[in-house]
């Protein structure tokens, strides 16, 4: 029988193209059925200034497999982000996951474009060859480790990674995570995640980028 | 125990490169500085120092470009110069890592500069720039890396947006300083180019890296509401030409002296409009 749940978070951040702070919110549904995942959600933009109501949707689809006697979650997905009001990004890709009582270990390979909305097509009279950019083969990748086991009812943590909900750095633009949990049943949680992000990294001539608290619940029905 | 050892190491080897990214020592990870730090000095130099303006008695002109000379050695460098010169440039530009960021190397760039009267150079810091706290040598020698300068023809007027993303990122205050140029000056002009290290898009693997996507888009939608015809950069070594909307975005190869692909970069401006190709020593 399928099992459905939900995950709802807020994100707070700010960083060096923000006008003051941003504020953010996304809903996730998803749905386990034997030892597959469908999920998909979707991200708002809460911003005054902001003209965008969906700032991004994603749909994932993912399965559980056993190699090497270890389970291991293999993961295609596809995201949609409004990074302005007239250009956005997609990603599409394949993700590797593997989780031990401490760590969690992903890694995969993303496909992303940068498009103009039609109306920006429209109104600048942009080529149709000139509409978009493709990066290729970009890396993705997730190093997590949390000081409690997995089935410990919290957990603190950090991670290191380019990937998060409705985002895909290059792999050369790490993010870097503190992250916990506090389950108050098998059905429901709270979590909270801090994420730090520097430019131009492995330039190793760095500085701050951003810095962005989300907080969210998931309940399992 | 040797899963023991081999954390020690990797500790060992964590902190000394985290102490010495922290020192004040000239290490070659030292950034005594911000890039918010940076454009503060940048923009007091330009408030303090006259607007920079060619004026060309011709509708035509041509500037050379060149990025990652890496210098050190100085062959392809002093080359590129005598072409420009030979080629009657109006002007330089030097987009970024004109050097590895040591004292000695920016003694060596210097000397090997032509003056400012015989060739008018235009200069971006790049991330190697900043390196052994190259910062305030690039700053003492040659001034502002966050500027704009003009070329004036009888025919009319062009902007040249010179930005400073050795560290990858704009920063707040360049970015809203930005903001305010295009929004308040693009008008004046006819051709609008914009300068700086850090190539934009990664469309080539390479272990250097590009903006953030979201300062991309930001930057993409700001050029394009206010008609930036080109954008130029180096940083990634290898030559690239591609229109995204109404910009479009050439990446440099590199000038170095060991580099096989060593180039540079022709803009020409004729009848008002841009023209270019990519020069090499062959």
């Amino acid at each position: 029988m399928a099992q459905p749940g939900i995950n709802i978070y807020t994100e707070l951040g700010q960083n060096n193209i923000s006008q003051g702070l941003y504020f953010k919110s996304a809903a996730m549904g998803d749905l386990n059925f034997g030892n597959n995942i469908l999920s998909s959600g979707i991200q708002t933009s809460l911003d005054k200034n902001n003209k965008i109501l969906v700032s991004g949707y994603t749909i994932n689809a993912s399965r559980y497999l056993i190699l090497q006697r270890m389970v291991v979650e293999l993961q295609g997905f596809f995201t949609m982000t409004e990074l302005s009001e007239i250009i956005h990004t997609t990603n599409w890709g394949i993700l590797m996951k593997i989780r031990r009582n401490h760590f969690e270990m992903a890694i995969g390979s993303n496909f992303k474009t940068y498009s103009f909305s039609e109306q920006a097509q429209k109104a600048y009279n942009i080529m149709n060859d000139a509409v978009s950019i493709n990066e290729t083969f970009n890396i993705i990748y997730l190093f997590r480790y949390n000081v409690k086991p997995s089935y410990n009812k919290w957990n603190i943590g950090w991670a290191i990674t380019d990937i998060d909900y409705f985002q895909f750095n290059q792999e050369t633009n790490p993010i870097f995570k503190l992250n916990g949990y506090l389950r108050f049943s098998n059905k429901f949680s709270v979590n909270a995640d801090l994420s730090y992000e520097l430019a131009g990294f492995t330039n190793l001539a760095f500085g701050y980028f951003g810095l962005n608290l989300k907080t969210g619940l998931i309940w399992n029905f | 125990m040797e899963f023991l050892t081999n954390k020690k190491i990797v500790l060992t080897f964590i902190t000394v490169l985290f102490f010495e990214s922290c020192s004040k020592d000239e290490g070659y990870f030292s950034l005594n500085e911000t890039v918010d730090q940076r454009v503060e000095q940048s923009l007091d130099w330009d408030s303090k120092n006259p607007e920079r303006e060619l004026v060309i008695n011709s509708d035509e002109y041509t500037i050379f470009c060149m990025a990652d000379s890496h210098v050190g050695t100085t062959g392809n460098l002093d080359r590129f110069f005598s072409i420009a010169k030979e080629s009657d440039a109006a002007a330089v530009i030097m987009a970024g890592d004109l050097c590895s960021g040591r004292l000695s190397d920016y003694d060596v760039l210097e000397n090997h500069m032509p003056s400012g009267d015989s060739l008018p150079r235009f200069m971006v810091a790049g991330n190697h720039d900043l390196h052994f706290a190259g910062w305030n040598e690039y700053f003492s020698r040659f001034g502002s890396s966050t500027y704009f300068f003009t070329v004036r023809t009888p025919a009319g007027s062009d902007i040249f947006i010179c930005l400073d993303t050795s560290e990858g990122t704009l920063g707040k205050i360049q970015f809203s300083w930005l903001s305010n140029v295009l929004k308040n000056m693009r008008q004046n002009y006819r051709q609008c180019i914009v300068i700086t290290h850090n190539n934009f898009f990664r469309v080539k693997q390479a272990e250097s890296t590009s903006l953030l996507p979201e300062e991309i888009s930001a930057l993409a939608e700001l050029f394009t509401t206010n008609r930036v015809e080109m954008v130029i950069t180096g940083h990634d070594h290898r030559k690239d030409d591609r229109l995204f909307g109404i910009t479009r975005y050439i990446v440099m190869d590199p000038l170095e002296d060991k580099a096989d692909n060593a180039g540079f970069f022709v803009l020409k401006i004729r009848k008002g409009e841009i023209k270019y190709n990519f020069g090499s020593f062959e």
